[in-house]
């Protein structure tokens, strides 16, 4: 018990942080060319397949870039609200880190949700789910703004009296295990495991654009989460992986960009002010009601 | 004639080059090692004058090293006539004594360590960054030990 309230100071988190990081990556590329190996014994490897792979990495440094240049503000708002709104200031210790996971992986759940269901959310955020495959590398896919949308959900757990490097290290350990569910290599855990653990297969479902697989699987560690807010969804039916307009490039640029592309130019070609505001706030598949209405009448005629 | 060249003019004419080889030796490098935590170990101190040497760091390679006991007042060392150049300084502080620099398993530094022209603890500059000049006149470089937390 000794071992739980421990206190750790703020480089020690912030060099475990860092270590974890980096071996897990290096498992990672390890993990990655067995599923290549495994593909290619299959004779489902292409092209296509690889280029994609190597536009996930490369999208991951554009991340990296933006991500690191906001570094300073992101732990600098933290610590601000850290020191002068929060309720208290909890010891360092392996008891508040825990907590402070579960409770980073409920904030990720709603993050989630909010990157598929808000407009400007989904046009970076649709970066990730743009690949038609699914491998560990589609976790290293990422949008522009990713690194930066979640600072403004983790305020509320400076508010509550995490230290800032605690919000971080929990921040990166749902991220490390949501990262780790981007296989099919591991196809169902026991009965026990997927009904409280977010896995693999809970996953795949989250990437799938058959309709019945859209927008469910929010989870980051634990999918109770998804079962208590009703989003939850069984993988059945085989998932065909990607978005519904298909992006069909494997183009780093179009693939970082597209989103946030098509956001402007719906902005920018938008009718009125409230049409714009629409695109940007309201669910991806939101549409005007003027819009909606020739779309139904062209439908009935 | 050959008699003369051997033994007089060639040593006088190599000691006027070693003089004028030694007008290059330009000035005196003071380092001022601030905020030292307790007086347990010794400091070690290395003046790099090379980008490879310093980046590793390779003590053995250095320009110069030096270890130094700690004062409980100041702690400071001065290097004199110095060829003119640029000097970057590395040390750390050898609390345990055992002539390494202690480390934990994730690389996080477990004794005080320093480097000229850092400004926080996090700082780990390159050779360009970390490298002071020293011209004709003396100079003097405070280089602070940092500590990271336990």
């Amino acid at each position: 018990m000794e071992w739980f309230t421990q206190l750790l100071s703020e480089d020690e988190l912030y060099f475990w942080e860092a270590w974890i990081g980096e071996w897990f990556f290096y498992f990672s590329l390890a993990f990655l060319l067995i599923e290549l190996l495994i593909l290619g014994f299959k004779k489902r490897l292409g092209w296509n397949l690889l280029g994609d792979t190597v536009s996930n990495f490369i999208t991951l440094v554009g991340f990296l870039l933006i991500a690191v240049a906001f570094f300073g503000i992101y732990i600098g708002s933290l610590y601000w609200v850290y020191e002068h709104f929060s309720i208290a200031q909890l010891a360092m210790s392996p008891w508040s880190i825990a907590l402070a996971i579960l409770l980073a992986d409920f904030i990720y759940y709603w993050e989630h949700r909010f990157m598929h269901r808000v407009g400007f959310a989904w046009a970076t955020h649709t970066v990730h789910h743009s690949s038609p495959h699914f491998n560990i590398s589609v976790a290293y896919r990422f949008g522009p703004l990713d690194g930066i949308l979640p600072l403004f959900f983790h305020l509320p757990m400076a508010m509550l009296g995490f230290n800032p490097f605690v919000i971080l290290f929990a921040e990166t350990m749902v991220q490390l295990y949501q990262t780790a569910l981007h296989t099919e290599v591991v196809k169902k855990f026991p009965r026990w495991f997927e009904a409280v653990m977010n896995t693999p297969s809970h996953h795949r479902v989250h990437h799938g654009a058959n309709p019945q697989y859209i927008d469910k699987n929010y989870a980051g560690i634990l999918i109770i989460w998804d079962k208590l807010f009703g989003t939850f969804e069984v993988e059945k039916e085989k998932v065909i992986y990607g978005i519904t307009k298909p992006l069909n490039s494997v183009n780093p640029v179009k693939v970082f960009f597209h989103g946030i592309w098509k956001l402007l130019r719906q902005i920018f070609n938008a009718g009125s002010l409230s049409e714009a505001l629409g695109y940007v706030f309201m669910p991806p598949d939101w549409q005007p009601k003027a819009r909606e209405k020739t779309q139904r009448s062209s439908a009935t005629s | 004639m050959s008699v003369l060249t051997q033994q007089i003019i060639k040593p006088l004419l190599g000691s006027v080059l070693l003089l004028s080889s030694l007008s290059v030796f330009a000035a005196d490098l003071t380092i001022d090692i601030e905020e030292v935590r307790g007086t347990k170990g010794k400091l070690h101190v290395a003046v790099f004058d090379k980008a490879a040497a310093y980046k590793k760091p390779d003590y053995d390679q250095a320009y110069a090293t030096f270890t130094l006991a700690i004062n409980p007042k100041s702690n400071r060392l001065t290097l004199h006539d110095l060829p003119k150049g640029h000097y970057a300084i590395s040390l750390f502080h050898d609390e345990n004594d055992n002539n390494k620099m202690e480390t934990a398993l994730t690389g996080m530094p477990k004794e005080g360590y320093g480097t000229s022209n850092a400004t926080d603890k996090y700082d780990e500059l390159s050779f360009a960054k970390a490298r002071v000049k020293l011209g004709d006149k003396d100079k003097t470089v405070n280089v602070t030990v940092h500590y990271m937390g336990k």
